[in-house]
């Protein structure tokens, strides 16, 4: 008979009466999580009662790493461990189903999406336009499998070629819900391009104006990659247009990369062999070696210090943000309060002074919408020596002031604040996480070149500017 | 390792899925378990020490684990396999990943993470396409649960007892060799091994209980007093012991079976040291409020019900918070917690959320093996 104690509450009693209802067999708690012995294992098998048993518990309880590996041992051990992982795997079978790719077709379009979570936001992921469709990878999770997007009546080839046969043709027969191929870490190279084409949209810079983001080294480095897989991106255009300009990055790396060692070394070696191959193929037609464009940039904390220590009695000055998916990459400063607006009244009347910080590669000007008090007008930002530079006279002194700043070639909606401060913390997430992951990539040794998510040079270069 | 060389049509058909039987199935294992071997032994010749070695090696057993798993559950759900995953060449890619995966994984990194993540959150700027109905957030959309529904209860009710048991008898075992919080002192560990043993009979007695339950004369049921007076205690030290064995057991229904995912319970004594360490020592995993909400959470829940309190932050129970003041903190400790529970692969995480959100109370289906 059992005791109960009067101080327990009907909860614990309740927990009491059900920890006391069932047995408990160690033995095969212990093959669960880390596999049986012959002995045990055997045991387990003759006995319906503990069969029973296992089945319950490994119905909520998932077969421990022990297990597995005892049911890859040769001999007697492995063969009984994967007769008891089968009876558990019977049971388990509804729990341990594959992720699915699902497929949504309509009059225009088949999309193939993958079951996790899929970015919703630009600037965490990247699409390459492919022969005949498009390919969408998530920048942070390189190694999964992309989502796919082309015209129901014509499957591209390279749908098997990023996924695998069995699954193209589950897709082509009309499937909605295919088997997701297994993640043997073999992730398609293809997707190394969109991670190059991502940091070339990207990379904030170096915000170091005697060592900028070198972005011909990072366009040959595409460039490479698009002309080893031009047959899936339809043409070698997409190669020529990245390798065409880069002849000096290619040669300035070849001078600084005679220094390096390692796996530094590898990287380098291997982005000139395939950059020479394809110019040797592109030749009758690439430009001439250029200088690449790298304007000078001046230092902005003088000209922000300026215009803040200037501020006289009755001035007035905000910050405001600068969205970068409505400029040109790398043209403004990669900060959430980029742009300064002041008001002084110096005697002359009101005026409205805008700086905007500029990036690694200026551009000559910039568009600015402004709102002062509700009434818009639409100006020019001219890259100048302290940035992006306004000044204009006032006929009022306006208690709001609203500036978006844009670009012609890259249009787009206003975004709020929080939007744009969430792409500056993403994108710096991403860069700051590869810049800290390969700084320990000693550890993983050798196997670094071959990684897809290896950096590219360009990115080495970035983050140690005396390599 | 010296690879076998393919030529592309035999590499394509590797790769593809093809019908096996058994027998074919159980040789895929078998030159799995060769894989790792090998690469196990290439560890042990290249002389490392340290966090790195550690890290090869848990790159190795977990590639292991993932073929091993894909090859069994595929070959369940449709009687295929695909014989490429038992070659050398994609078992060793994927420990080059799987050490990639560890480096990111660790503290720095995570800090960096989640610093992103709670920046995002903040802001409400998380949005997750796999979960389009699912309008809730992971901090807000508090609704009332039904007062009999809260998860511990539920899991209590819908688990079978084995299960339970199961759960429960480890997490005691796990406790009595802790050295720091939460643990059961060796005096209470007595308590917790003869309450196991005499009263719930689920274990044996130990050979220490033997020689003391001779002592009592064959009256095995006023066990506790002697006990007590045998440990110069007070005579109600065996029902506080008790009293304490049962609350954590409620806890590690809570942190191992309700905030596990779907039909993935811990039960994995050395799984459960560090998820203990997670909430009750000082981690970067979660702050010392979210820590302090999962503490308090199973008895709480279970105590007060709808409209009183889970403390958020003071300790004692002193200045109650209204409970859509304290739920929507505690969801946000749950979801930071479920990410490291092992075979949590979902994002956001799948587990039996205090809110019942559905963003996180999803079944097993289109599971992701990210």
């Amino acid at each position: 008979m059992r005791m109960h104690d009067d101080d327990l509450t009907d909860a614990d009693l309740r927990l009491v009466e059900l920890l006391s209802s069932a047995p408990v067999h160690d033995v095969i708690l212990d093959g669960i999580v880390g596999g049986f012995g012959v002995e045990q294992a055997s045991e387990v098998l003759a006995r319906p009662d503990w069969l029973a048993y296992l089945r319950t518990v490994v119905a909520e309880v998932a077969p421990g790493r022990g297990w597995l590996a005892a049911a890859t041992e040769d001999g007697e051990v492995g063969r009984l461990n994967r007769e008891l992982l089968h009876q558990a795997m019977d049971v388990r079978a509804p729990f341990e189903a594959a992720p699915r790719l699902r497929v949504r077709r309509d009059a225009t379009l088949t999309r193939v999406t993958p079951p996790w979570p899929q970015p919703t936001s630009a600037d965490q992921t990247s699409t390459l336009r492919l022969t005949g469709g498009h390919a969408t990878w998530s920048i942070d999770n390189l190694e999964l499998p992309p989502a796919l997007r082309f015209p129901p009546q014509a499957q591209p080839g390279w749908v098997e070629d990023l996924y695998d046969q069995g699954t193209a043709a589950a897709i082509e027969q009309g499937s909605d819900s295919v088997r997701v191929p297994p993640l043997t870490g073999e992730p398609h190279p293809l997707g190394r391009l969109a991670l190059g084409a991502w940091l070339l949209r990207w990379h904030p810079g170096t915000a170091d104006p005697a060592h900028p983001f070198d972005e011909e080294l990072l366009r040959a480095e595409l460039g490479t990659i698009a002309w080893r897989h031009a047959d899936l991106l339809g043409s070698t255009q997409p190669a020529r247009d990245w390798l065409d300009g880069t002849g000096e990055a290619l040669t300035e790396l070849a001078r600084r990369a005679g220094s390096w060692s390692g796996w530094r070394r590898r990287l380098a070696d291997e982005v000139l062999r395939e950059a020479r191959a394809a110019q040797r193929e592109f030749a009758p037609v690439a430009s001439p070696i250029r200088l690449p464009m790298r304007p000078s940039r001046r230092v902005l904390d003088g000209g922000l210090a300026l215009v803040a220590g200037d501020v006289s009695d009755g001035s007035r000055v905000g910050h405001f943000a600068v969205d970068p998916r409505l400029v040109p990459p790398r043209s403004v400063e990669w900060s959430e309060s980029a742009g300064l607006w002041e008001i002084t009244d110096e005697g002359a009347g009101p005026q409205l002074h805008l700086l905007v910080g500029a990036g690694d590669r200026p551009v000559p000007g910039l568009d600015v919408t402004l709102e002062l008090d509700g009434e818009v007008f639409r100006l020019r930002l001219d890259h100048g020596e302290d940035g992006y530079e306004l000044s204009r006279a006032l006929r009022f002194v306006p208690v709001e002031v609203h500036a978006d700043v844009g670009h012609p070639d890259f249009p787009g909606p206003v975004r709020t604040a929080a939007e744009v401060a969430a792409t500056h913390s993403t994108v710096s997430w991403i860069v700051d996480e590869r810049r800290e992951l390969f700084r320990e990539i000693d550890g993983v040794g050798s196997d670094a070149p071959d990684l897809l998510a290896r950096p590219f040079v360009a990115e080495l270069t970035a983050w140690d500017p005396g390599l | 390792m010296e690879y076998e060389r393919f030529t592309a049509a035999e590499l394509r058909e590797l790769k593809t899925p093809r019908a096996v039987d058994r027998a074919e199935l159980d040789e895929l294992l078998a030159q799995l378990g060769r894989n790792t071997r090998s690469e196990l032994d290439g560890i042990e010749r290249g002389g490392l020490t340290g966090s790195e070695r550690q890290r090869e090696l848990e790159a190795v057993l977990a590639a292991q684990e993932y073929y091993a798993r894909e090859l069994l559950s595929t070959w369940h759900e449709d009687g295929t396999a695909v014989a490429w995953l038992a070659q050398p060449q994609p078992f060793r890619t994927k420990c080059r990943y799987l050490k990639l995966d560890l480096l990111r994984a660790q503290a720095s990194r995570s800090q960096l993470h989640r610093r992103h993540l709670e920046r995002l959150q903040t802001e409400g700027l998380i949005t997750w396409s796999s979960a389009p109905e699912a309008a809730t957030s992971a901090h807000d959309g508090w609704h009332a649960p039904h007062p009999d529904q809260w998860p511990i209860e539920e899991a209590l009710e819908r688990l079978a007892p084995p299960v339970v048991v199961a759960v429960a008898t480890r997490l005691l075992r796990v406790l009595s060799r802790r050295n720091q919080a939460p643990r059961l002192t060796p005096e209470e560990s007595r308590v917790a091994g003869l309450y196991q043993s005499l009263e719930l009979q689920l274990t044996p007695v130990s050979e220490q209980d033997e020689a003391f339950l001779r002592g009592l004369g064959g009256d095995f049921t006023a066990w506790k007093g002697p006990l007590a007076r045998e440990l110069n205690r007070a005579n109600s030290f065996a029902t506080a012991a008790i009293k304490k064995v049962l609350w954590h057991v409620r806890a590690g229904i809570y942190l191992f079976v309700v905030l596990a995912p779907p039909h993935r319970a811990v039960l994995d004594g050395t799984r459960m040291d560090p998820l203990l360490d997670i909430v009750y020592q000082p981690r970067d995993a979660l702050s010392r409020d979210e820590q302090r909400l999962l503490q308090d959470a199973p008895s709480q829940l279970r105590r007060e019900r709808v409209g009183a309190a889970v403390d958020a932050g003071g300790g004692a129970i002193a200045t109650p918070l209204p409970l859509e003041e304290t739920v929507g903190p505690l969801h946000r400790a749950e979801e930071r917690y479920a990410t490291q529970v092992p075979g949590q692969a979902w994002r956001p995480p799948r587990f039996q959320c205090v809110v019942r959100c559905p963003m996180h109370c999803v079944t097993t289906e289109g599971n992701a093996h990210a």
